[in-house]
C-alpha cells in the first residue's frame, strides 16, 4: 500500500516547472476569452431564450450549478422540468463575470479565486447553450481542465502574484534574493500538465475504441471515411470534404492513420518524448477535420500547449539570442524602493539578459569590470542618485533612459518599447523618473533625492 | 496527529486528480452521458459501397396549399438543432412534436403550416465517387387541431 502511495506521490508531485504551468494558464485563458468574444457568445446564449420552454431540457451539470434556483424535487436534477432558466439579464452578469475573472486570471492578479470564477462562469454558459436537446465535444476537456486549474499553483509564475509576493519577500528580509523564474520548480506545477495527458488521451481511447467495438476492421475500409467526409462535406459545405470523398485509397490511408493515432496516443503517457511525434500529428489531425469536415476542435489545440516545454523552450531561446550580451544594473542595495524594482527587474528578465550589482557592496568597480573607460564611471554619489545601466553594448544609461534600454531586454515589456521611445516621452518619463527617486527613502534614515553614507 | 499543510494540499489535490480521472474514464463505457466527461463515438458506424448520405429537406405545406422549405435557418436553428428537432419529429410520426417547430416558423415566416414532408435527396458513395441518388418521400404528416385550423 505504502508503496503504491509513494508511486502515486512520485508520478503526480516531482518537483515540475512553475514557468511551464504559468505559461499554460495564460495561453488556455488568453484562448477561452478570444472565443468568448470572437464567437459573441453573449449574444448567441441570448438567442437560445427565444427557443419555446418545452424544447428546454438543462444538462445535469447546469441543474447542480444552478441549484436551488430550480430545484422541483430529488428526481429533477438528473432529468424533467427545471425550474430556472436564465434570463437575458443573467446571462449578461455572468458574461460579465467571465470577462473579468478571466483578464485576472490572465494577468494572474488574485490567480486562483479568479482561475475558479472564470471556470464557473464558463461551465454555467456552455451547459446552458447544451441545454436545448443536443451537446457537442469539442469545449468537455477543455472545461474539465479550467475547472482542475483552481487547485493548482498555476498563478505562481508569470503572473502580477508571483511578483507581489516577491516584493512582500524583499520588504520582509530587505535584501534581493536571487531567483530565476524560468527554472523554479514546485511539487504541485507538475499534475495539471499531467493530467492534460492523461484527460486527452482517454478521450482519444475512447474514440478509437467505440470505432472498434462497433465496426471492428470493417471501419478501416475506407468507405466508411468517404461517407463521413461526404455528409459533413454536404451538411457544413465543404467542397474539399465532398472532393476527398470521392478519393477511395488516399481514405483508406487516412482510416489507418486515424485509428492508429487514437489507439496509440496514450503512449505519451509512458515515454512523454513522444509527445514530439504525437502532438504535431494530433494539431494537423484537428486542422485536417476542421477544413475537411467542419469537425471544429481548437479547445484541443490550446490544450495542446500543455505538450509544450515552455521553461526548456525559453532556456533554448536563452542560449540563441545572444547569450553574453548582458546588461549590468546597478542599484543601491539599500534602499527599499531599488530592492523591489530589482526584484520587479528579475521576475521579468526572462531571457536572462540583466545582472545585477548592489553599489554598497561593489561600488564603481561592477562599472569599471563591463570596460566603461575609467573617466566616465560615475562617483558613488551620482550612482546612488539614480539607477544606472551598463548596455550590453557598452553604453552608460541613467533613470528613465536606463529603464528604456532595460525594456528592450526584457519579453514582457516589449509591448511598451514602441511607447517610451515617442516624441515626449522621454520628457514626461524622465519627470516621472525624478519624481519617484525623490521619494525614496533609504535604509539608515538619509536622502530625499541624494543619497549619502549613513 | 496534525496533517502537515503541504501533506493535506497533495491529499485534496489527489482527490481532485482521482476523482476527475474517474468520471473520465467510466465515460469511455458510459452508463448516462455526464457532459463535460463524455465518450467520443463519432463517426464510429462503418459504412460500404453503394451506401448513400441522406440529405433531409423538410417541407411545409402552408393552409393555402404552398409549398415552403422550413430549412435551419427559418426556424433559427443550428443544423444539428433542426436534425434533431423537426427532422426527428417527421421521422417518427411525431405530430404534437412537430407542431411546435411549425408554431416557431408562423412566428418567424408568417405562413402557417398544415402538414409537412419529409424528404431525402442522397448522394450514393462508392470507389469511384459520389452521384446523385433517387428521391425518397421518408413521411408525410398532417398537423393535427389548431395548428391546422389557424
Amino acid at each position: 500500500m505504502s508503496a503504491l502511495v509513494r508511486g502515486w506521490d512520485r508520478y503526480w508531485f516531482t518537483p515540475a516547472s512553475a514557468f511551464r504551468l504559468g505559461a499554460f494558464r495564460i495561453i488556455v485563458v488568453a484562448f477561452q476569452l478570444w472565443i468568448l468574444l470572437n464567437r459573441q457568445l453573449l449574444a448567441y446564449g441570448k438567442s437560445l431564450n427565444e427557443i419555446p420552454g418545452a424544447l428546454y431540457d438543462p444538462l445535469v451539470v447546469f441543474r447542480i450549478l444552478t441549484l436551488p434556483l430550480g430545484y422541483e424535487g430529488p428526481r429533477s436534477v438528473l432529468s424533467g422540468p427545471w425550474g430556472y432558466r436564465p434570463t437575458d439579464l443573467h446571462l449578461e452578469i455572468v458574461h460579465a463575470i467571465v470577462l473579468v475573472s478571466g483578464v485576472l486570471a490572465l494577468v494572474g492578479l488574485r490567480t486562483r479565486p479568479a482561475l475558479a470564477l472564470f471556470a464557473w462562469g464558463n461551465l454555467f454558459l456552455q451547459a446552458f447553450f447544451y441545454s436545448f436537446g443536443e451537446f457537442h465535444h469539442p469545449e468537455a476537456l477543455f472545461l474539465i481542465t479550467l475547472c482542475v486549474l483552481p487547485f493548482s499553483p498555476a498563478g505562481a509564475s508569470l503572473s502580477i502574484d508571483e511578483v507581489r509576493r516577491r516584493l512582500r519577500d524583499v520588504d520582509a528580509e530587505q535584501r534581493v534574493r536571487s531567483f530565476d523564474v524560468v527554472t523554479e520548480r514546485s511539487a504541485m506545477a507538475g499534475w495539471p500538465i499531467k493530467m492534460v495527458a492523461w484527460l486527452m488521451s482517454l478521450a482519444y481511447f475512447s474514440s478509437a475504441l467505440t470505432k472498434w467495438m462497433r465496426s471492428g476492421h470493417d471501419w478501416l475500409n475506407g468507405y466508411t471515411l468517404q461517407y463521413y467526409l461526404v455528409q459533413d462535406g454536404i451538411r457544413w459545405g465543404s467542397e474539399l470534404g465532398l472532393w476527398l470523398g470521392g478519393q477511395h485509397v488516399p481514405v483508406v490511408v487516412m482510416s489507418w492513420a486515424t485509428i492508429l493515432w487514437e489507439a496509440t496516443f496514450w503512449l505519451v503517457l509512458v515515454v512523454p518524448a513522444l509527445a514530439i511525434v504525437y502532438v504535431p500529428i494530433g494539431a494537423s489531425f484537428h486542422l485536417g477535420t476542421h477544413i475537411l469536415m467542419r469537425a471544429t476542435f481548437w479547445h484541443f489545440h490550446a490544450l495542446y500547449a500543455s505538450f509544450v516545454p515552455w521553461d526548456r523552450l525559453v532556456l533554448w531561446a536563452r542560449e540563441r539570442l545572444a547569450p553574453d550580451r548582458h546588461a549590468l544594473v546597478v542599484y543601491d542595495g539599500r534602499c527599499p524602493i531599488c530592492l523591489r524594482s530589482v526584484t520587479l527587474l528579475r521576475s521579468l528578465d526572462l531571457l536572462d539578459r540583466l545582472r545585477f550589482a548592489d553599489l554598497e557592496v561593489e561600488g564603481r568597480a561592477a562599472i569599471e569590470r563591463t570596460g566603461v573607460p575609467d573617466g566616465e564611471v560615475p562617483s558613488i554619489q551620482a550612482l546612488r542618485h539614480e539607477m544606472h545601466t551598463v548596455g550590453p553594448g557598452g553604453g552608460l544609461y541613467t533613470g528613465f533612459g536606463a529603464f528604456r534600454r532595460i525594456a528592450r531586454l526584457l519579453p514582457p515589456l516589449w509591448a511598451l518599447v514602441p511607447l517610451v521611445h515617442l516624441p515626449g516621452a522621454s520628457a514626461i518619463g524622465e519627470t516621472l523618473y525624478r519624481r519617484v527617486a525623490r521619494s525614496r527613502v533609504r535604509l539608515g534614515g538619509c536622502v530625499e533625492g541624494v543619497c549619502g553614507r549613513e | 496527529m496534525r496533517t502537515r499543510p503541504a501533506a493535506r494540499a497533495k491529499i485534496l489535490t489527489s482527490l481532485v486528480i482521482g476523482g476527475v480521472l474517474l468520471l473520465q474514464a467510466q465515460a469511455v463505457f458510459p452508463v448516462r452521458r455526464l457532459w463535460p466527461f463524455l465518450d467520443y463515438p463519432m463517426y464510429r458506424t462503418a459504412h460500404y459501397a453503394g451506401e448513400s448520405v441522406p440529405r433531409y429537406r423538410v417541407v411545409g405545406i402552408a393552409a393555402d396549399g404552398r409549398e415552403v422549405e422550413m430549412d435551419p435557418a427559418s426556424l433559427g436553428l443550428s443544423f444539428f438543432k433542426h436534425l434533431h428537432g423537426p427532422v426527428e419529429a417527421l421521422e417518427t410520426g411525431d405530430a404534437e412534436r412537430f407542431a411546435i417547430f411549425a408554431d416557431v416558423f408562423r412566428e418567424r415566416q408568417g405562413t402557417t403550416i398544415v402538414a409537412a414532408r419529409l424528404e431525402n435527396h442522397p448522394v450514393v458513395i462508392d470507389t469511384s465517387g459520389t452521384r446523385e441518388g433517387d428521391l425518397v418521400v421518408v413521411t408525410e404528416l398532417r398537423l393535427p387541431g389548431e395548428g391546422a385550423a389557424r
